[in-house]
């Protein structure tokens, strides 16, 4: 898969103008991960020897595209559509690790943007009603909000 | 806190280079103010402080950099804010290395960090860079580096290359090493160092103490201190910091480095509402060249902050 595909499932689900990653380097690795980085970047990259480069972006599925969670979080945002607001309670669980039971929602059954008021929390799976929880483990805290 | 007790060793060496020894000791016995920065590249400021005031934590604005905050409260690092990235809890003084090249990075195509991990100061530097450029990321701890790399994820960071080298042997191996015209035009070089100035923090760095162990990591700084020296582009600069008081590591490495390079230039910082010490002009019986008067020392009781050194390098075109 491009990018320019990649762009085009973000801005077809999410709402996401391409113009967003305009100024920056798509490198795709193996297992379907793909990370996002600068120009500058990618031109220097063949010189060293690299543990990892920019940004887990996505990963490729057969069928799907899933946005990182760090990458949702600093973009999520801008989007536009497929966005699953959470109450207080709801953002509690979710940053803790919990699939949540959601009551009603615009979004469509898939890859959701999940937020609590103003911040883009991570990403979700939603399917009738459900939410799976796509917090990486390690990201998963307990907090008061 | 329960009272430091300092080796008598200790107390002899920096009693008689502090400017004032009953203020210094006083202050190494405080506890160090808990300490933030507001992260640019995902928040907006004023709204992460009106966020912060909502939720009732309680902040004061540091004189000398608008993005820094101290607090008393233990809560901050169990906000949503801290949890997205908004803000990084970080120690006031390590927020001073990329702070002094914040102006030359801004428009830097390439920026190499030497010793990284955990990433607080490279995130700071990505920060400044506004998340432009290239920013090498390098630590020989191989475990270090998981920490290095989530701050990286959790800040939001695009600018980076993670490498895993030994410094002292950084870009020389053929097979992937840096090579030209990839020359940085600024390193960060925040050695490893004998950590005396974090005893606020971590009293058990006391415990540990030993002038062996200064002796050791001083071997060690001057190989890096060289090293990431030649790397530089000529007219590019280095900041070489560490957060201890002793001299070995600190203004004997930048001797060293001018004994041993002849286009090297010390630079004067200055950070408006910000108090630094002068470097040393002589250590025991060794006097220093007069350029290291451009050092920095940053002694805790001066700023209320943790202990810390600092010197800017040029190298002359």
């Amino acid at each position: 898969m491009d990018k320019q595909e990649i762009l085009g499932y973000l801005e077809e689900r999410f709402g996401l103008d391409s113009g967003l990653f305009g100024g920056l380097e798509f490198l795709e690795e193996s297992k379907g991960r793909v990370f996002i980085t600068t120009k500058d970047v990618a031109k220097i990259v063949g010189g060293v020897r690299p543990v990892t480069v920019g940004l887990l972006f996505c990963r490729l599925g057969e069928h799907s595209i899933k946005l990182s969670s760090n990458i949702t979080q600093l973009f999520g945002n801008k989007a536009t559509k497929n966005i699953v607001f959470l109450s207080e309670v709801e953002a509690k669980k979710f940053i803790e690790g919990e699939d949540l039971e959601i009551q009603k929602t615009e979004a469509t059954d898939g890859y959701v943007i999940v937020k609590h008021k103003d911040y883009p929390l991570g990403v979700g799976l939603l399917k009738e009603g459900a939410i799976k929880n796509m917090l990486p483990k390690a990201k998963r805290i307990k907090i008061e909000i | 806190m329960a009272e430091l007790q300092f080796p008598k060793k200790f107390v002899e060496r920096y009693g008689k280079i502090v400017d004032d020894e009953k203020a210094f000791f006083e202050c190494l016995q405080a506890r160090l103010p808990r300490a933030f920065r507001v992260n640019n590249l995902k928040a907006e400021k004023s709204q992460v402080l009106k966020n912060l005031e909502q939720k009732g934590i309680e902040f004061q604005k540091v004189p000398w950099y608008e993005d820094a905050f101290v607090t008393n409260s233990l809560d901050i690092g169990n906000t949503i804010d801290h949890f997205i990235g908004y803000i990084y809890i970080q120690e006031l003084v390590s927020m001073l290395p990329a702070l002094l090249a914040a102006k030359e990075i801004k428009s830097a195509q390439l920026v190499l960090d030497a010793a990284a991990a955990p990433g607080s100061k490279t995130t700071h530097l990505a920060d400044l860079m506004g998340n432009k450029g290239c920013i090498i990321a390098n630590d020989r701890d191989f475990w270090r580096i998981k920490a290095l790399k989530f701050n990286l994820e959790k800040l939001g960071v695009l600018n980076t290359i993670i490498t895993n080298q030994d410094f002292r042997f950084f870009g020389v191996n053929k097979k992937g090493g840096l090579e030209e015209p990839w020359f940085p035009n600024f390193v960060l070089m925040d050695a490893p160092c004998s950590s005396e100035g974090t005893v606020r923090k971590d009293p058990d760095v006391l415990a540990r103490w030993s002038e062996k162990n200064i002796f050791g990591m001083a071997r060690l700084q001057q190989q890096m201190v060289l090293k990431g020296f030649d790397l530089l582009t000529p007219g590019g600069s280095m900041v070489y910091s560490t957060c201890t008081f002793a001299p070995e590591e600190n203004e004997e490495i930048i001797q060293f480095l001018l004994e041993k390079r002849e286009d090297v230039k010390i630079e004067k910082c200055e950070l408006s509402g910000f108090r630094f010490g002068t470097g040393l002009e002589k250590w025991g019986e060794r006097e220093f060249d007069s350029q290291i008067q451009n050092c920095c020392r940053v002694w805790p009781h001066h700023n209320n902050t943790g202990g810390f050194f600092l010197t800017k390098v040029r190298k002359v075109e």
